[in-house]
């Protein structure tokens, strides 16, 4: 198992490496010169070379890569050319609080997604089946930025229950985390019913009925624990593309996450910030499925690691 | 399930004890989070609203234009205007106890001077040969020829004084630590989302009457404006035109309008036909119907250019502008050689300025009533600036929106810059490449004579022709839309775009 | 925004299709309900997209800075100045402070089968004026009211639907045209050309989608064009992933064995046997990416990296109508439920597309 572990980070290696060359020359190649971009749209000529060379953005190409790489070897992302500050401590600010949503954001999806697909999957083609998939992939298809404003709009202005927006008390937390979880909890839902409708055709559970086993409860109980194993896989995918894909819900909720950092420091062409949090991005998006599938092998040893 | 409950309720009850026990400290909600508060390094408004209430300038620019002495108590100019002393006021502290003199005054504007730091707004006194320390509370400072705008341009927030002892020691992290001599003090920052500040005891001049300010970042409209409706914020800034009248029908809610001294143009790129001919960019100004887009995309909020400076600018004079008048502007074209009109693209940002966007739909939808079928091209903002900066010959934006903001209150400032030959992109910031001899000289000597009834004299002139050119489809002077809590007296909201809480108390 | 429904698609890799059990999986699949409200949706899109100008009554970039954000049934009346029964239209206008006024006096009745304004369809093959719905006044009836431009929102809505068809057909094409063949070959090759396939599939997924869009976007500029190709690419290492696991699982079955072994070799049993087996989760992978695509594109509107303006795309409409959410809330209402109704057929329907191919089931 610690083989297949560490051969499996060395195998993520020749990705995250990829991803790192990829934003490197696609963030250069964009039209949109950061040093225009900090000098503003008033600068002259002799201003805006000044603010290249502060940055070194005058360096060739090659010449900023092997600087880049020589950096990240020491664990120096350099810094932002916007905020002038290092971009590990914007990382650090910035990354805990979408971990916060994220993992708010999955929760929400738990605790709906799985009660609602067991009923589902107990009750298949009945019309409680029809409507809980009917409300999910309901969920699943509204635009994220539209349900959080509407959210907004209901919620914290006309009921006043929760803060319109920031970050802080748990309060705060509970409408982004609902509107980030909503196609989470969709999924979640649809791959709960299927896992469990697959359990309930297997053996155990059909020799369980035949014997006469009637507890129903018993035999859902038992069902369920063999048809979480799928359902954690998803969870764990979906928990690393809400890491990521939060932007939205971040920009409509003003949550101080990555997604916004990232997003503001591709407008603004702040080169080494965007290289950091790309980084980030890819490297926690691969750990989690890393972790998803060392689970999997937890729960389920049938698995080899081979 | 009912101690869920109840751990719900207890948690919302902490919630609104903490926003109930920080109730004097007063919340403004901006656009975007300050970016640096190295205020010598500040290009944007957000980032400028907070610097200002940690330093301060050696002058201030009053709302009303006039400018006074700040940290500077007087100062004396040299007969032939090129020496200019200024007396440093005694008895102000930076917020570590550092008591202000004038070495740290020359210290701080050589900093801002210096070319190897590249600040944007370096320009501002780049005519600056040199600074000397001529007594404890005396600083002098050397022009290479006679300038007339320097103390509008002191006013300017990116030359507030800063230590520099703390420079030296901070190094990169001064941008997040600042020391000033404001009337509010640094306390701290959550990247992303907002800036406390609390109030100096020490201040030099009036002590604030709130415990502190909070700057809260908020990119996104509706949310924004539901933190002031909801109260949790007592300020919100740039409040969308269509939103003014519910706000306003709110019993805690008034929305401010204070116009700003920025004008809102559409430029034609001289270089490019049939822009070369001064009948085409009329016929231009005389198709689109300035007020009716004041009126129903700005909700009424905005005036319509008569010259190329907003009002409240130094050498601002009502030349006119055009009228909206679509015969005429059909009349013009046809003289011009396009009696059917013609193809064009429009460029134009989109989120940059109040309702740019919306605006430029407007002024696409009202060419066309005269024949003039332009596309609108919307790129972002890193882009447009690259767009529309490249040398003549190169330069393929005919037309485009932009904003400037004459943040000194000067007209040179206004006006050189975009009007001057020697100042076309990408050597300077007249992306038009607008060139007029007569243009240029009346420029040159407004810039160097200090009598300002002859310096207004100039600008009227220069304006009149400017007028004429019609190198811009000239639109408005906007406005600053701020929704301001009724418990909140004192706010000023500054014509430079920054909103001041020097002199607030709530209720 | 969204992954597929259920991401282990690509394990429902389809055994060998006789004909009897493809019957019964049509058979499955129009027992759903679900599915036939999925599939009811997207036809009734489709006819809004063929009949566009038809329905629409006014052209969609029509504009009138007098009647901005005009809520729906603003001057409308259901009796005429005699007291006739129908739908009457009096003419309102909005004034600068925001206020709208309504001048009772006129009022105009709402006819069906109406000469309008003359249009062009198909790219000039048909000329025509003949409109569903219009006036027969000097007003104009704005069912779904109007935006801040004064449009009509319903004609923008009508001539913006071929727009989010489209999105969601060129990322679709993109996907399945890159992502296909990409994840055959890889599969059927094994290998070190699967190896390296795969590595950059992972560059690629390491990159969530949105994200992958976002910086797609900045770099190659904003516009329509852009974003279907962005949405596109995004979409490419799914199907890569979902056609090498079926392409695996299919690869040593017994008649593509039986291929080899009558001397059939590479590419042609690749394109006669091994990609036709995987058509099951394409099909429903390209169901659900029609879903996503659209709202991708929505949240880039949202994001002001989409559509340009004054295009009627919806998503860049929902995008600018939510500022006005607080005051005329029917200028983001309905573009969003446009979105929400036609990305919802598409998923119903791959839904149960899944459900239906599904042996289990």
């Amino acid at each position: 198992m610690f083989e297949y572990t560490v051969r499996r980070i060395l195998v993520a290696l020749p990705a995250i490496l990829g991803v790192i060359v990829v934003v490197f020359l696609m963030v250069r190649l964009a039209p949109g010169d950061p040093a225009l971009l900090l000098a503003g749209e008033f600068a002259d000529q002799e201003t805006i070379e000044r603010v290249r060379e502060r940055f070194g953005l005058d360096k060739s190409l090659p010449e900023q890569f092997a600087a880049f790489v020589g950096n990240l070897a020491q664990g120096d992302l350099g810094r932002s050319t916007r905020t002038n500050r290092l971009v590990t401590d914007d990382l650090r600010t910035f990354f805990p609080n979408t971990l916060e949503l994220a993992l708010a954001g999955i929760t929400v999806a738990f605790l709906i997604g799985i009660p609602a697909g067991v009923i589902s999957a107990i009750r298949r083609n009945s019309w409680v089946d029809a409507v809980v998939t009917f409300i999910a992939l309901l969920g699943v298809s509204m635009p994220v930025f539209w349900f959080g404003l509407l959210a907004i709009l209901f919620f914290s202005v006309d009921l006043g229950w929760f803060p319109v927006a920031g970050r802080g008390t748990f309060s705060h937390l509970v409408l982004p985390a609902i509107t980030l979880g909503v196609s989470s909890t969709a999924i979640i839902t649809r791959m709960t019913r299927s896992s469990m409708l697959e359990v309930l055709d297997q053996d155990f559970v059909r020799t369980a009925r035949a014997k006469g086993v009637l507890n129903r409860s018993l035999i859902i109980k038992h069902a369920l624990r063999n048809a979480l194993v799928p359902v954690i896989t998803v969870a764990g995918l979906e928990f690393g593309r809400l890491l990521a894909g939060a932007v939205l819900t971040e920009t409509v909720f003003t949550w101080p996450g990555i997604g916004r950092l990232l997003v503001d420091s591709i407008l603004a062409r702040d080169y080494p910030v965007v290289q950091g949090a790309v980084m980030l991005i890819a490297v926690s998006f691969i750990l989690v499925n890393l972790v998803v599938d060392l689970v999997y092998g937890v729960i389920d040893p049938r698995i080899r690691y081979d | 399930m009912n101690r869920l409950v109840r751990l719900l309720v207890s948690l919302l009850a902490v919630a609104a004890m903490t926003a109930w026990a920080s109730a004097q400290t007063l919340v403004i909600a901006q656009g975007t989070d300050a970016i640096t508060l190295d205020p010598h390094d500040v290009t944007d408004s957000p980032t400028a609203t907070v610097t200002s209430h940690i330093y301060e300038t050696l002058f201030e620019l009053q709302p009303d234009g006039t400018i006074v002495p700040h940290l500077a108590e007087s100062y004396e100019v040299s007969s032939d205007s090129t020496t200019w002393t200024f007396n440093i006021r005694e008895g102000v502290t930076f917020h570590d106890g550092t008591p202000l003199t004038a070495e740290i005054v020359a210290g701080s504007m050589e900093r801002f001077i210096d070319p190897d730091n590249a600040f944007r707004f370096r320009f501002l006194l780049d005519r600056i040969t040199e600074v000397s320390v001529v007594g404890p509370m005396q600083v002098q400072v050397q022009l290479a020829t006679p300038f007339a705008p320097l103390l509008a341009h002191l006013t300017h927030n990116t030359t507030a004084i800063v230590l520099p002892a703390a420079v030296e020691e901070l190094g990169e992290a001064f941008g997040e630590n600042p020391i000033g001599t404001g009337p509010f003090a640094f306390e701290s920052w959550d990247r992303g989302s907002r800036v406390n500040l609390v109030t100096n005891e020490n201040y030099w001049g009036d002590v604030p009457a709130i415990d502190g300010v909070s700057f809260l970042a908020v990119p996104e409209n509706t949310t924004r404006m539901a933190l002031v409706e909801s109260g949790e914020a007592h300020v919100a800034v740039r409040v969308p035109p269509q939103d003014i009248q519910r706000l306003d029908a709110l019993d805690t809610v008034t929305v401010e309008n204070v116009s700003s001294l920025r004008t809102i143009y559409i430029y034609f790129n001289h270089t490019l036909e049939p822009f070369t001919d001064p009948r085409v960019r009329q016929a231009f100004n005389y198709a689109v119907n300035k007020q009716d887009i004041a009126d129903f995309v700005l909700g009424g909020a905005v005036r319509p250019s008569d010259a190329a400076i907003a009002p409240g600018i130094f050498g601002y004079t009502d030349v006119g502008g055009y009228p909206y008048d679509p015969e005429r502007a059909r009349e013009l074209l046809a003289e011009a050689g396009y009696p059917d009109g013609f193809s064009t693209t429009l460029y134009s940002p989109s989120g940059r300025y109040l309702q740019d966007i919306q605006i430029t739909e407007a002024v696409q939808s009202q060419l066309a009533e005269v024949g003039i079928d332009a596309t609108i091209e919307t790129l972002e903002w890193g882009a447009y600036l690259e767009l529309t900066r490249q040398p003549a010959g190169e330069n393929e934006v005919p037309v485009a929106m932009l904003g400037w903001g004459t943040v000194t209150g000067d007209a040179d400032y206004g006006l050189y810059a975009l009007f001057h030959t020697s100042q076309h992109v990408p050597d300077g910031s007249n992306r038009s490449f607008y060139s007029n001899a007569l243009v240029d000289d009346l420029l040159d000597e407004a810039r160097v004579n200090t009598n300002p009834a002859e310096r207004e004299a100039l600008y009227e002139d220069a304006l009149r022709i400017i007028n004429e050119d019609a190198p811009w489809l000239f639109l408005h002077s906007e406005t600053q839309l701020v929704a301001v809590n009724d418990a909140v007296s004192g706010l000023v909201i500054h014509p430079t775009e920054r909103v001041l809480a020097w002199n607030v108390t709530v209720e | 925004m969204t992954e597929p429904v259920t991401p282990n698609a690509q394990s429902g890799a389809q055994a060998a299709a006789p004909k009897r059990k493809r019957a019964r999986w049509q058979r499955r699949l129009l027992a759903n309900p679900l599915a036939r409200f999925g599939f009811t949706i997207i036809a009734f899109f489709l006819i809004i997209v063929t009949f566009a100008p038809f329905i629409a009554p006014y052209p969609p970039t029509d504009q009138s800075l007098r009647t901005t954000y005009l809520p729906p049934g603003v001057g409308v009346h259901a009796r005429g100045p005699e007291g006739q029964l129908g739908i009457w239209v009096s003419p309102a206008t909005r004034t600068p402070i925001g206020g709208v006024q309504v001048d009772d006096s006129e009022r105009y009745p709402v006819r069906l089968f109406v000469r309008g304004e003359p249009y062009e369809w198909f790219g000039g093959l048909i000329k025509a004026d003949f409109r569903l719905y219009g006036v027969d006044g000097p007003v104009r009836f704005h069912l779904l009211g109007t935006d801040e431009q004064g449009r009509d929102v319903l004609s923008r809505l009508v001539h913006g639907a071929w727009i989010s068809l489209f999105i969601g057909l060129i990322s679709v094409t993109i996907g399945v045209g890159v992502g296909v063949p990409v994840g055959a070959i890889s599969g059927f090759l094994g290998g070190t050309t699967d190896i390296v396939v795969q590595r950059i599939v992972d560059i690629l997924l390491a990159f969530p989608g949105i994200l992958l869009a976002i910086v797609l976007v900045a770099t190659f500029g904003t516009g329509l064009g852009n974003v279907m190709i962005a949405v596109g690419i995004a979409s490419i290492p799914v199907y890569a992933r979902i056609v090498r696991g079926s392409v695996l699982s299919v690869k040593n079955r017994e008649y593509v064995e039986a291929a080899r072994a009558m001397g059939r070799r590479g590419m042609p049993i690749l394109f006669r046997h091994v990609i036709p087996n995987s058509l099951a989760p394409i099909i429903v992978q390209s169901s659900l990416q029609m879903a996503i695509a659209i709202l991708f594109a929505a949240g880039l509107g949202f994001l002001g990296l989409g559509a340009r303006p004054p295009q009627p795309e919806w998503g860049l409409m929902l995008a600018r109508g939510r500022e006005y959410l607080a005051v005329a809330p029917h200028v983001a209402t309905f573009p969003g439920l446009a979105i929400v109704l036609v990305v919802l057929g598409f998923n119903l329907v791959g839904d149960a597309l899944r459900d239906a191919l599904d042996p289990r089931g």
